[in-house]
C-alpha cells in the first residue's frame, strides 16, 4: 500500500465545530456507532460504561440549552494515551496526525483511559453484540472489537483507507481528502473535517474565535470549537482554566 | 528395575524442565493470543466491494433523500443525500433486524401459518360484511390509496388515527371556511410560539430544526429539547395552554386591527368574551408562570411578524385538547398566519373508486367487525381505549405489523409485516405539504419469507388478485398515471393528488360558548400531574440507546423527568429505577434530575405508552390518575 | 493419622494448635477464597462488567488495592535490604515472615492484575512489545522479577521444614543459596525499589490529569520517589503490625521487644523524611505545578464531602506526621499499644495515600462540563478482593504452622517454659 504523504507533503487532519450550529440532534453519535461498527447498547449499560466515540455533551449555560460533540482530539504534542501504553497499541501516525489505536494488541489495562483528559477513550466491557441477524448490516471496512479492550475515534479510519486506494488507483498522490462519519451526518453543518496543512483550513482554526479544549495542558489537540456564545465559551473554559505560562 | 516415588517425581520434575524450553509453551502463548484475536463469537463483517444506491427515507412522511451503501444486497449504511437526515435516518436500515421484529405470524401466543390466518380474517369478512374497516398508522401513501380501493371493494371504512402534527393546521380549517388553511412556512416566519410542540425535535423535516430564523417561545411543562432550545421556555401547568393562549388574545383585543381579523372567526363573539375574561394575571396563575412573560410572548408575536402559534401536541403525549388547539388557531388567524388551500382532485385510473378517508374519532361506535391495522413503521399509535370504543362485541382484531410488542396485547392476530426497504418505498404525505404528493419506488433489499404488507393483506381479503411482486405496480399505478416512468431508483410527485386530509375532529366553534373555553382553561388538579411525551423514532433501531442509555443528551422511552426537590421528596435518587403505574399499566423507569416544573413528573415513553393513554372528551389524552413509585 | 502426618511437618520445639484447630481458623479463608474463585471466574468468562469500573472509573478497588499491598509488601525487600545490606542483623528474626508476606502480596497483586485487565492472555505482548516509555512497562517488568525474587528467597525458608531436609541435596542447595542471599536481597531491594517508584510514576506522568502531575527529576516525576520512600517508611511497620497481629491471634510470643523497637525506629525516621518531601511537594504541586497546567489546586477540593481538604491533611499529618513523631519518642514507642498504633496509622496514610492517587484522580472531572463521580465497587470486585486476602491469609498460616517465620519464637518459648 502506497504511504500516504511519503513522496509529497503529509496530513494533519483536524476537525473545526461550530458550536453555534449544533443542536445536539445526536446524529453524529449515530453515524458514527454504525459506520464503526461500534455495538448497540446492552441492556445495562449506561452513560458512564457506553461505547461513544463521539459524545455530545449538554453543556450548563444558564440559557438557551448548548451541546459540545467531544470525540479524540488526536493530540499532536506529548499524545497522553500514546506514551503510556505499555505495549504500543496506541500508535500516533505522523502521515496523517491521527493517533490510532489497534485493538488486537490492546491488553485492557485502561491505562490510557486514565490518561485521556477528554473522556474519549472507551472499553468493551461486555462481548460486542448485535440483535440476531444485525450482524449482516456491519460495515464491511471496519472490523469489530473483542471485549476487553480499549477504543476510541480515529477519524473513521476506514474511510480514510478507501480514500487512499480509491486515490491509489486514480494514480493521484499527496494527501487524501475524505469525510469521517460525523461530519457527512451533521445536519447543521457543524462539524467541519479538514487538513491543518491546508492553510484556509488553518487560518480558520487559528481564527480567533476558534478554541480548542483544555488547550492549557499543552496536549496540542486537533478538533476545534468556534462560538460566538460567551456563556458557551465560558462553559467549555469552567474548571478554572487559566491562560498557560 | 524398582520405580519409587522419587523417580516419578525426578521424571515429572524433569520434563517440567525441559518443556520450558521447548518451543511448546511459546507456541502456546502465540496461539492464545491468537485465539483472543479471533473469538468464534465474535461477529464476521461482511466481505464484498460496497455499492451505493439513491433512496428515500420513508420511515417518516419527510422521506428525506438518502445514499444507501450495500454489501452483497444487504444495506449497511445510511448517509444523507443532499439534505439532512435525522439520528434515527442513520439506523433505519437496522428496522430490519430489531429485536422487538415480529418474525412469525401469531394468533396472540401461538405460532400459525400466514395462510391460515389469511383465511380466517377472510371468512371473518365474509361473515360481517360492511363492518370491515382498516387503521392506518401511516396515512397519505400510495399504500393507503391501495387500502381504500380495497374497503371500497368490501364495503368497508379506511380510517386514520387522530392525526397530532398538524393539529392546529386542522383547527384553522375549522374556524374559517373550507379551504383556509394554516400557513406554517416556517423558512420564513420571524417569531412562534409552541404549545407542547416538538418543533425542534421530529416535528417536520428534520433541516426545518436546522437553520431558524425565528424567536422561538415554547410552553410547556417540562424543559423538552425543543423548549431547551427555545429563546424562552414558559413551564406552564400541564392543562393550563388554553388559559395562556386565551390570555395572549387578550393582550391583542385592545388593538384595532384584531377587529377586522376576529370577525371571520366562526363563534367569534364566544370567543371574545373568554379572552377579556382571561387577562394575563390569571392565565398566570393558573399556568403558574409570571404575567409579565404572557404579556412579553404576546407582544413578540406581534412585533416579529409573519409569526405563527402551533399547538399539535407531542407525538407520545398526544394532542392537546380541542380547545387549545382551537385557541391556536384563533390567534393565527388574529395575526392573519392563514393561506388558500387548493385541493385538487386525484388522477387515479377511471375504474378506481376509494372509500372515503374517515377519522378514527369519526367512525361509529361498536361499528367494527373487523379490524385491519396497518403498523409499517415505529413511531405512530393510538390509545387503545379510542379502538376499543368502535370495536362490535367478538371483533375481530388483525395488526399488519412489523412489531411484536405493541399490539401484541389487544390484537387477535399478528401478521409479520416487510419494513423499510423491504417493501416498496412509500412515502407518506407530510402534513404541511403545500401540495397533495405521492411517491414510491421499489424495495431494495429481499422480503423475508411469510412476511405480507398490509395493503396486499387487504387485497386478499377484498379478493383483489395481488401479489408481492406486483405490489409495486399497483402502488406506481395508485401514485399516478405517468408513474410507469419511474426507474429503479426514481421516484414521482404527482403534482394533482389529493392527500389525505381528515376533518377536523369534532372542533366545532360554532356551537362553543365562552364557557366552553374557559373550562377547558383550568390545570390539572393532580400534583405531581404525570405527563407522557415521547420521540416518534426512538424505536427505529437499539442504536438509538447511544442518545439516551449510554449518554444523557436526550430523555429516551422509560426514563422518567423530575425537578431535582421533587426527586429528593419522593425519596428516589437520580438513576434509580421507579414504576410508572396507570390504570391502564405499569412500567419500569428510570428517573433523571432535569429542569421540569417541581409539580410534574414528565415520562417519555415510546408508541406502547401511548397505546396505553386515555382519551379526554375534548380529545387530549392523558395517562390517567398515574403516579412515579420508587420499586 | 492426620495429626501424625500433621506432626511431623511441624518444626521441632514449637507448640501448634492442635490440627483440628487450624483446619477450624483455616476453613472461613478457604469459603471466602472460593467466593472470590467464582468471582474471577465470572469477570473471565463474560468480561469486566462484572465490575461497577466504568470508562472513568478505569481503575477501582482492584488497582487501589495492587498499589496498596505492594506498598505494605515492601516490607519485605525493605527488611533484607536492612538486614543483608545494612547488617541489621536483630531483623532475622522477621526476615522470614516479611518475605512470606512480600510473597502474598506481589502474587495477590499480580493474581488481580490479570483479571483486572480485560485480555490478560496478551500480557505477555508487553514484553515482546514493550514501550519503553510507558511506566507500565517499567512496573509490569520490575513486578515479574521482582516476584521471581522472592520466589528465590521463600525457597530457603521452604526448605528448611524439617519434613524436607531427608534429601541431604536440598540442605546444600539451601545452604548455597543462602549464600547468595545478599545478591538477592540487593537485586530485590533494586527491582521492588524501581517498582514502587514506577507505580508512583504512574500517575505522576498524567499530564492529561492535573490532579495527579507531578514535576519530575530526571525521567520520572516525584511521585515515583515519594512512592518509594512511603513504602520503605511503612514496610516496617507493617512488619511490625503484622508480627504483633500474629502473635496476638497465636497467643504466643514470637519476637524480642528489641526487634520492634527497631522497626518502629527505622519506620519513624522514614516517614518524617517522607512527610517532609511529601509537603515539600505538595506545595510545589499546589503553587506551580497544577496552576502551570491551567488548574488552580484549590478547585480540586472544592467539591467537599469525601474528596475535601481533609483528605490532604489525614494523608500528611494525621496519618503521617503523628505516627512519625510517636515512633521516634523511644518512651511512646517503648509502649507496645502505642507503637503498633503509631504503624497502623502510617499504614492507613500510605493507604489513603494511594487512594488518592488511584480514585480521587479519577473522581475528579477534567473537562470543565463535566462533573464529579462516585463509585462504589461490586460484590464480584469485592469477592475477588477477598480471594487475595484469604490467599494470604492461607499461605502465611500454613507457612507460620509448618516452616519457621519467627526463629525466636523456640528460644522465647523455652525461656517461657523454663520460667
Amino acid at each position: 500500500m502506497r504511504k500516504l504523504g511519503a513522496e509529497n507533503k503529509t496530513a494533519r487532519y483536524a476537525m473545526l465545530i461550530d458550536l453555534d450550529r449544533c443542536n445536539g440532534c445526536g446524529a453524529c453519535m449515530v453515524a458514527c456507532a454504525v459506520e464503526n461498527n461500534v455495538p448497540p447498547p446492552q441492556p445495562s449499560a449506561t452513560p458512564r460504561t457506553g461505547l461513544n466515540w463521539l459524545r455530545v455533551f449538554r453543556l450548563n449555560t444558564g440559557g438557551r440549552d448548548a451541546f459540545i460533540p467531544v470525540m479524540c482530539m488526536q493530540c499532536g504534542d506529548e499524545t497522553p494515551c500514546q506514551s503510556v501504553c505499555p505495549q504500543k497499541a496506541v500508535e500516533f501516525d505522523p502521515a496523517t496526525g491521527i493517533v490510532g489505536q489497534i485493538p488486537e494488541r490492546c491488553l485492557g489495562c485502561r491505562y490510557c483511559m486514565a490518561a485521556c483528559p477528554y473522556q474519549a477513550r472507551v472499553f468493551n466491557w461486555w462481548d460486542p453484540q448485535w440483535p440476531a441477524g444485525m450482524e449482516q448490516a456491519l460495515n464491511p471496512r471496519v472490523s469489530a472489537r473483542q471485549r476487553g479492550t480499549v477504543e476510541k475515534c480515529n477519524f473513521c479510519h476506514g474511510r480514510w483507507q478507501a480514500a487512499l486506494e480509491k486515490a491509489a488507483q486514480d494514480g493521484e498522490s499527496g494527501p487524501v481528502r475524505y469525510t469521517p462519519a460525523c461530519a457527512e451526518a451533521c445536519p447543521a453543518q457543524a462539524i467541519r473535517f479538514g487538513d491543518l496543512n491546508d492553510e484556509e483550513f488553518a487560518a480558520e482554526c487559528r481564527d480567533s474565535g476558534a478554541f480548542r479544549l483544555l488547550e492549557s495542558l499543552g496536549t496540542g489537540p486537533k478538533v476545534f470549537y468556534r462560538t460566538s456564545r460567551a456563556e458557551v465559551r465560558e462553559a467549555t473554559r469552567g474548571f478554572g482554566e487559566v491562560k498557560r505560562g | 528395575m524398582k520405580i519409587d516415588r522419587r523417580d516419578v517425581l525426578s521424571l515429572a520434575g524433569g520434563a517440567a524442565a525441559g518443556l520450558a524450553v521447548s518451543p511448546l509453551p511459546w507456541r502456546l502463548l502465540g496461539d492464545t493470543a491468537i485465539w483472543s484475536q479471533n473469538w468464534h463469537w465474535m461477529p464476521r463483517v461482511p466481505r464484498g466491494a460496497i455499492e451505493e444506491r439513491e433512496a428515500r427515507c420513508t420511515l417518516c412522511p419527510s422521506a428525506c433523500p438518502v445514499k444507501l451503501r450495500m454489501t452483497n444486497g444487504i444495506v449497511h449504511g445510511v448517509a444523507p443525500n443532499g439534505g439532512a437526515l435525522c439520528p434515527a435516518g442513520f439506523a433505519a436500515h437496522h428496522l430490519a433486524w430489531h429485536p422487538l421484529r415480529l418474525r412469525e405470524c401469531r394468533r396472540k401466543d401461538q405460532a400459525v401459518p400466514l395462510e391460515e390466518a389469511l383465511s380466517s380474517l377472510r371468512a371473518a369478512v365474509a361473515q360481517r360484511r360492511g363492518a370491515v374497516a382498516v387503521l392506518d398508522l401511516a396515512p397519505g401513501r400510495a399504500s393507503s390509496l391501495l387500502h381504500r380501493r380495497h374497503m371500497a371493494a368490501l364495503g368497508g371504512a379506511y380510517l386514520m388515527p387522530p392525526r397530532i402534527e398538524g393539529g392546529t393546521a386542522h383547527a384553522v380549517e375549522a374556524l374559517l371556511e373550507k379551504r383556509r388553511a394554516l400557513a406554517a412556512d416556517l423558512a420564513s416566519v420571524k417569531a412562534v410560539l409552541s404549545v407542547s410542540t416538538p418543533l425542534l425535535d421530529g416535528w417536520a423535516a428534520p433541516s426545518s430544526a436546522v437553520e431558524r430564523g425565528f424567536r422561538l417561545i415554547q410552553a410547556e411543562p417540562h424543559r423538552s429539547r425543543t423548549a431547551g432550545l427555545a429563546d424562552e421556555w414558559l413551564p406552564v401547568k400541564p392543562g393550563s395552554e388554553t388559559a395562556l393562549l386565551l390570555a395572549v388574545g387578550h393582550c391583542w383585543l385592545k388593538r384595532p386591527e384584531m377587529a377586522q381579523q376576529l370577525e371571520r372567526l366562526k363563534g367569534a363573539e364566544a370567543w371574545r368574551q373568554a379572552a377579556e375574561a382571561m387577562p394575563p394575571q390569571r392565565a398566570a396563575e393558573l399556568a403558574g408562570i409570571e404575567a409579565a412573560r404572557i404579556e412579553a410572548a404576546a407582544a413578540d408575536l406581534l412585533g416579529h411578524r409573519p409569526s405563527l402559534v402551533l399547538a399539535d401536541g407531542d407525538p407520545v403525549g398526544g394532542p392537546l385538547s380541542r380547545e387549545a388547539r382551537a385557541a391556536a388557531a384563533a390567534l393565527n388567524i388574529l395575526l392573519g398566519a392563514e393561506g388558500f388551500r387548493p385541493v385538487p382532485p386525484l388522477p387515479l385510473p377511471k375504474d378506481w373508486t376509494l372509500a372515503e378517508a374517515q377519522s378514527l374519532e369519526e367512525a361509529g361506535d361498536g361499528s367494527i367487525g373487523v379490524l385491519i391495522i396497518d403498523e409499517p413503521w415505529p413511531g405512530v399509535s393510538v390509545p387503545w381505549q379510542l379502538v376499543e370504543k368502535k370495536l362490535a362485541r367478538g371483533a375481530v382484531v388483525a395488526a399488519v405489523t412489523w412489531n411484536r410488542a405493541q399490539f401484541a396485547r389487544h390484537a387477535e392476530w399478528l401478521i409479520p409485516a416487510p419494513v423499510w426497504l423491504e417493501a416498496p418505498l412509500d412515502a407518506a404525505q407530510p402534513h404541511d405539504a403545500p401540495r397533495a404528493q405521492i411517491a414510491v419506488a421499489p424495495a431494495v433489499m429481499a422480503r423475508p419469507k411469510d412476511t405480507i404488507s398490509a395493503a396486499e393483506a387487504t387485497a386478499r381479503l377484498a379478493g383483489v388478485e395481488m401479489t408481492a411482486a406486483d405490489e409495486f405496480a399497483a402502488l406506481a399505478q395508485a401514485a399516478g398515471s405517468e408513474a410507469a416512468q419511474i426507474g429503479d431508483n426514481g421516484f414521482y410527485w404527482s403534482s394533482e393528488a389529493k392527500g389525505a386530509a381528515p376533518a377536523a375532529a369534532r372542533i366545532a366553534p360554532e356551537q362553543w360558548t365562552a364557557e366552553t373555553w374557559l373550562r377547558a382553561a383550568a390545570p390539572s388538579a393532580a400534583s405531581p400531574a404525570v405527563v407522557a411525551f415521547g420521540w416518534r423514532q426512538a424505536a427505529v433501531s437499539p442504536m438509538l440507546g447511544k442518545l439516551w442509555q449510554e449518554s444523557e443528551l436526550r430523555e429516551g422511552p422509560q426514563q422518567a423527568v423530575l425537578h431535582p426537590d421533587l426527586l429528593r421528596r419522593q425519596g428516589m435518587e437520580e438513576g434509580v429505577l421507579a414504576r410508572l403505574m396507570s390504570p391502564r399499566g405499569a412500567w419500569p423507569v428510570r428517573v433523571r434530575a432535569a429542569e421540569t416544573r417541581p409539580d410534574v413528573i414528565a415520562v417519555c415513553g415510546g408508541p406502547s405508552l401511548a397505546l396505553a393513554c386515555e382519551v379526554r372528551p375534548d380529545g387530549a389524552w392523558t395517562l390517567g390518575e398515574a403516579k412515579v413509585v420508587k420499586s | 493419622m492426620v495429626d501424625r502426618i500433621d506432626e511431623a511437618w511441624i518444626a521441632r520445639g514449637v507448640r501448634r494448635a492442635p490440627f483440628s484447630r487450624f483446619l477450624l481458623w483455616a476453613a472461613p479463608w478457604a469459603a471466602l477464597l472460593l467466593l472470590g474463585a467464582y468471582a474471577i471466574f465470572l469477570c473471565l468468562r463474560d468480561g469486566l462488567f462484572h465490575t461497577n469500573m466504568d470508562n472513568r472509573y478505569v481503575f477501582g478497588l482492584w488497582i487501589f488495592l495492587d498499589l496498596t499491598v505492594i506498598a505494605l509488601g515492601a516490607g519485605a525487600f525493605f527488611t533484607g535490604f536492612l538486614l543483608y545490606v545494612l547488617r541489621k542483623t536483630e531483623l532475622k528474626a522477621v526476615i522470614n515472615s516479611a518475605v512470606v508476606i512480600g510473597l502474598v502480596c506481589y502474587s495477590g497483586a499480580v493474581l488481580i492484575l490479570a483479571v483486572d485487565v480485560g485480555q490478560p492472555l496478551r500480557a505477555w505482548f508487553t514484553f515482546y512489545h514493550p514501550n519503553v516509555h510507558s511506566m507500565l512497562t517499567e512496573v509490569t517488568f520490575c513486578i515479574t522479577c521482582y516476584l521471581t525474587v522472592l520466589l528465590i528467597e521463600y525457597v530457603p525458608v521452604f526448605l528448611k521444614n524439617r519434613r524436607l531436609k531427608w534429601k541431604p541435596s536440598m540442605l546444600v542447595f539451601e545452604y548455597h543459596l543462602h549464600k547468595v542471599m545478599v545478591v538477592f536481597a540487593l537485586i530485590g531491594t533494586l527491582l521492588s525499589f524501581f517498582h514502587q517508584g514506577s507505580l508512583g510514576g504512574l500517575f505522576g506522568v498524567l499530564r492529561g490529569r492535573p490532579f495527579a502531575f507531578r514535576e519530575g527529576l530526571l525521567i520520572w516525576p516525584s511521585t515515583f520517589f515519594l512512592f518509594v520512600l512511603s513504602a520503605m517508611a511503612v514496610g516496617p511497620s507493617f512488619v511490625a503490625l503484622t508480627t504483633g497481629l500474629a502473635e496476638k491471634i497465636t497467643g504466643r510470643r514470637l519476637v524480642k521487644n528489641e526487634v520492634y523497637q527497631t522497626l518502629g525506629r527505622i519506620s519513624g525516621k522514614l516517614l518524617l523524611a517522607y512527610v517532609f518531601f511529601k509537603c515539600l511537594d505538595t506545595l510545589l504541586w499546589i503553587n506551580q505545578t497544577a496552576p502551570e497546567r491551567g488548574f488552580p489546586a484549590h478547585r480540586f477540593y472544592e467539591y467537599g464531602g469525601a474528596f475535601g481538604t481533609w483528605i490532604l491533611f489525614a494523608e500528611i499529618a494525621l496519618l503521617g506526621l503523628v505516627p512519625a513523631l510517636i515512633l521516634l519518642k523511644p518512651e511512646w514507642r517503648a509502649r507496645r499499644g502505642l507503637l503498633l498504633g503509631a504503624a497502623a496509622m502510617a499504614c492507613l496514610g500510605v493507604t489513603l495515600n494511594r487512594f488518592v492517587f488511584t480514585i480521587q484522580t479519577l473522581a475528579l472531572p477534567t473537562m470543565p462540563f463535566d462533573r464529579l463521580l462516585l463509585y462504589w465497587p461490586s460484590w464480584q470486585e469485592f469477592a475477588a478482593f477477598g480471594f487475595v486476602v484469604a490467599y494470604g491469609m492461607l499461605v502465611y498460616s500454613f507457612s507460620y504452622r509448618y516452616l519457621t517465620l519467627f526463629p525466636q519464637e523456640r528460644e522465647l518459648a523455652m525461656t517461657e517454659a523454663r520460667r
